[in-house]
């Protein structure tokens, strides 16, 4: 079926065709669509929609439902992320899959209710205390909140790491076409390790304590194993004109979109640009940044709505063997197509802004 | 050979508990024990452990247990509850850990009256960390933050959790007991049973039960369970305030 | 073929509704459509605005810097989004509120004077928004008017037969006034 829906709305029927039937959530904007969503839609299919007293009781109402073995999803913005930091280190450390999804605004603080992308380190570095990671998505349209948020429910459950849809307030608010998949059947994972009641087995605990530094280490290092392979299978992202491309901007949520329009735009003025979209954003597209650089790509741009954070793994990516530009707004200003058309013009050219 | 007629409840491990010696903790820990062997529910028992003295409740509890961040295992037992909601659900807390860090978890879950107990153990203080005020704090008791006594005017006063709670239109039952005396014991396990079967009945429980600290409280345990009768449960009145 | 409109108005006067009827009567006509609202704080009253592209290709952002068409329901839109209006862009008002005190350069201005026209032909104000509509596809010619209806006929599908027919006779009313 194809609907034109908001990007919030489809990302709850992407969670409800995924199989997730409990949802726990505080309002915030720009994500209410997605708790209006659930109160109503969960009841029709014998889910359970709770709305918390805030972030806190969301994130740890998803740590009890997700250690119950349930499909789970709690969604916010950003501060209400922030208030769940806690709980998401937890979720980490107990292997406890879910998912989660940050509808980005304007900060930091209370900042505004403005689309951005500030949340970048918080959502791919950690965010919370400890050493551990997120699968994250970065959707650009209503139609990759849906799909994306099918795949983030089957590939944290495989992996048992919580997986995060961050997206921002332009793709939440957004409305699109959508195909909305009719048969989808979501994956079906054992969870022995679940609290069902411990009938006829021994019993099971859920938990991150380990007092013992050696048995915390082993933890640590079963989960580094499990981030190393999620960079080995898991990378995804969208090529847009790269082949031959001499300079390519590199961007993820909306100004991945803007940079499609530059890209056409400094095509038709001779000049080779191309766009790499990560749709994951960790694991990063490391190696194909490489790949890029050893197809003769002298410069990148990159562009966020912030003032500069996925540009620090571009950098690694790229380790000093191209030229890394950035162009970016803060605040909530949404990037510019004709700032951003300049800029990768300008780079052609061989000049040095950026 | 002699009869056994005193054993360890089948719920409840082997582990040799790691509370100091005459504290409640391990006296509570079997009273649900022994209830859930009376009742036959160990394999449907789903408990949340707190952050705070029984962190490691999981150890002698043998049944499934979860962990929780620190105030916040009403929710997460919230969590457990909607997707198991045939099991018994029981969240495990101290004083610090469910009338302070987590007093809006421990408010809202009683409020929504979801089908959970509450275990509140009250012992006056935060036993694990070295003996700090909690809200449950007596007025003058001389904690490690408290080096002149609790003073009201800056500190207010202690939080009666088991009223406080009563208040609320969705629970189902609230009650204060003590596990200071034999009398106290025999009433807390009565209690920790009547709630379960209220919770299976489909409500929200609450159990505050008055507990020593006899380390943190400078005391040895025979008089820190005489100052709970004598001085502890004048402010904090046993009864029942809900059913 | 791509054309990029912004309707903006006070909240309440039907400006996100008009903006979604545009994209629902795109998605009809079997192309793409983007449909973003302004999402602040005005329930009733305050500005509200939004952004619809519809296109028979990919559409990349659906944030408009250059706008072919302003939909101006009150004279604070057309002082706010006049800017962003092509040189030869159209200029729809709303005339029963807007005051003529604006210059448009040299782009095209048709006045229509919505709620009286309403008021008068339709009996209520209520779909003074898909008047406009009617106006709108009448002199751009990208929507064809069945795919409109059909739009309509959905949209209000659950309202009963009387909504709809009061929609389709304001999107005939918006076609012949222009």
């Amino acid at each position: 079926m194809r609907k034109l829906i908001k990007g919030n709305e489809a990302m709850a029927e992407g969670a409800v065709i995924a199989g997730c039937r409990y949802y726990f959530g505080y309002p915030i904007t720009p994500q209410n669509e997605v708790p209006a969503y659930m109160s109503k839609r969960l009841p029709e299919v014998g889910g359970v929609f709770v709305q918390a007293e805030s972030e806190l009781a969301s994130i740890n109402m998803v740590y009890g439902a997700s250690a119950a073995g349930a499909r789970v999803m709690t969604t916010t913005s950003s501060p209400g992320f922030s208030l769940m930091m806690e709980g998401v280190s937890y979720l980490a450390a107990s292997r406890l899959p879910c998912v989660l999804a940050n509808v980005q605004r304007g900060g930091p603080g209370l900042g505004n209710i403005a689309p951005a992308q500030g949340d970048y380190f918080q959502a791919v570095k950690g965010g919370g205390h400890g050493d551990y990671r997120l699968i994250v998505f970065a959707p650009a349209s209503p139609q990759e909140m849906l799909d994306l948020t099918i795949l983030a429910f089957e590939l944290s459950d495989k992996y048992r790491v919580p997986a995060l849809i961050l997206s921002d307030g332009i793709i939440g608010q957004m409305m699109e076409s959508v195909d909305i998949p009719e048969n989808y059947v979501p994956g079906k994972v054992d969870k022995p390790w679940a609290l069902t009641g411990a009938e006829g087995r021994s019993k099971n605990v859920v938990c991150s304590l380990f007092l013992d530094e050696n048995v915390m280490q082993n933890l640590n290092t079963e989960l580094s194993d499990t981030y190393e392979e999620l960079k080995k299978s898991e990378v995804r992202y969208e090529s847009f004109m790269t082949d031959d491309a001499e300079a390519v901007i590199v961007a993820f949520g909306t100004p991945s979109r803007i940079a499609k329009n530059a890209v056409l735009r400094a095509r038709a003025e001779g000049c080779k640009a191309g766009l790499l979209r990560p749709i994951t954003i960790f694991p990063f597209p490391e190696k194909e940044i490489s790949s890029l650089i050893e197809n003769n790509v002298k410069n990148f741009l990159v562009t966020e709505m912030n003032s500069g954070q996925m540009l620090e793994d571009v950098k690694l990516a790229v380790s000093g063997r191209s030229n890394v530009h950035f162009y970016g707004t803060t605040g909530g200003v949404i990037t510019d197509e004709d700032e951003m058309t300049d800029r990768i013009m300008s780079i052609c050219k061989g000049g040095s802004r950026g | 050979m002699a009869d056994i007629i005193f054993d360890r409840p089948k719920s409840m491990t082997s582990a040799p508990f790691h509370y100091c010696p005459g504290c409640g903790h391990s006296v509570i820990h079997r009273l649900i024990c022994e209830v859930i062997d009376e009742m036959n529910l160990r394999g449907k028992t789903i408990a949340v452990a707190p952050v705070g003295c029984a962190v490691l409740a999981y150890d002698y509890f043998d049944f499934d247990v979860s962990e929780a961040a620190h105030g916040r295992a009403a929710a997460v037992a919230t969590g457990i509850k909607r997707v198991h909601p045939d099991k018994l659900v029981i969240s495990y807390q101290g004083d610090g850990d469910l009338a302070s860090i987590g007093m809006a978890e421990t408010i809202h879950t009683a409020n929504r009256g979801e089908k959970i107990t509450v275990i509140f153990v009250n012992n006056t203080n935060y036993g694990m960390t070295g003996g700090q005020m909690a809200p449950t704090t007596l007025v003058g008791q001389v904690t490690t933050t408290t080096p002149k006594g609790r003073n009201p005017e800056t500190e207010g006063y202690p939080i009666r959790m088991a009223e406080m709670i009563a208040s609320l239109q969705a629970v189902k039952y609230s009650v204060r007991t003590s596990v200071a005396d034999f009398k106290g014991i025999v009433q807390t396990k009565k209690a920790i049973k009547k709630a379960f079967e209220l919770q299976l009945e489909g409500g929200y429980s609450f159990v505050e039960i008055l507990s020593n600290c006899s380390t943190n409280w400078g005391m040895n345990p025979v008089d820190a369970n005489k100052h709970i009768v004598e001085k502890v449960a004048e402010y904090f009145p046993l009864g029942t305030f809900k059913e | 073929m791509t054309q990029k409109i912004i309707i903006s108005g006070f909240g309440g006067q039907g400006v996100l509704s008009a903006g979604l009827l545009i994209a629902e009567s795109a998605v009809e006509e079997g192309w793409n459509a983007t449909f973003f609202p302004s999402y602040g704080a005005e329930m009733r009253g305050g500005t509200a605005n939004c952004h619809v592209i519809i296109s028979d290709s990919e559409i990349a952002s659906p944030i408009i810097k250059s706008a072919d068409t302003l939909i101006a329901l009150n004279s604070p839109s057309v002082d706010k989004f006049l800017p962003f209006l092509k040189e030869n862009g159209l200029l729809l008002v709303n005339s029963s509120v807007v005051s003529g005190n604006f210059d448009a350069g040299t782009r095209k201005v048709v006045e229509l004077p919505l709620d009286s026209l309403a008021l008068e032909k339709l009996g209520n104000s209520k779909s003074a928004n898909v008047i406009i509509i009617g106006a709108f596809a009448k002199l751009t010619n990208v929507l064809k008017p069945e795919k409109i209806k059909s739009a309509i006929e959905k949209k209000f599908a659950s309202k009963g037969g009387k909504i709809i027919d009061m929609n389709l006779r304001a999107l005939e009313l918006g076609a012949v006034s222009v």
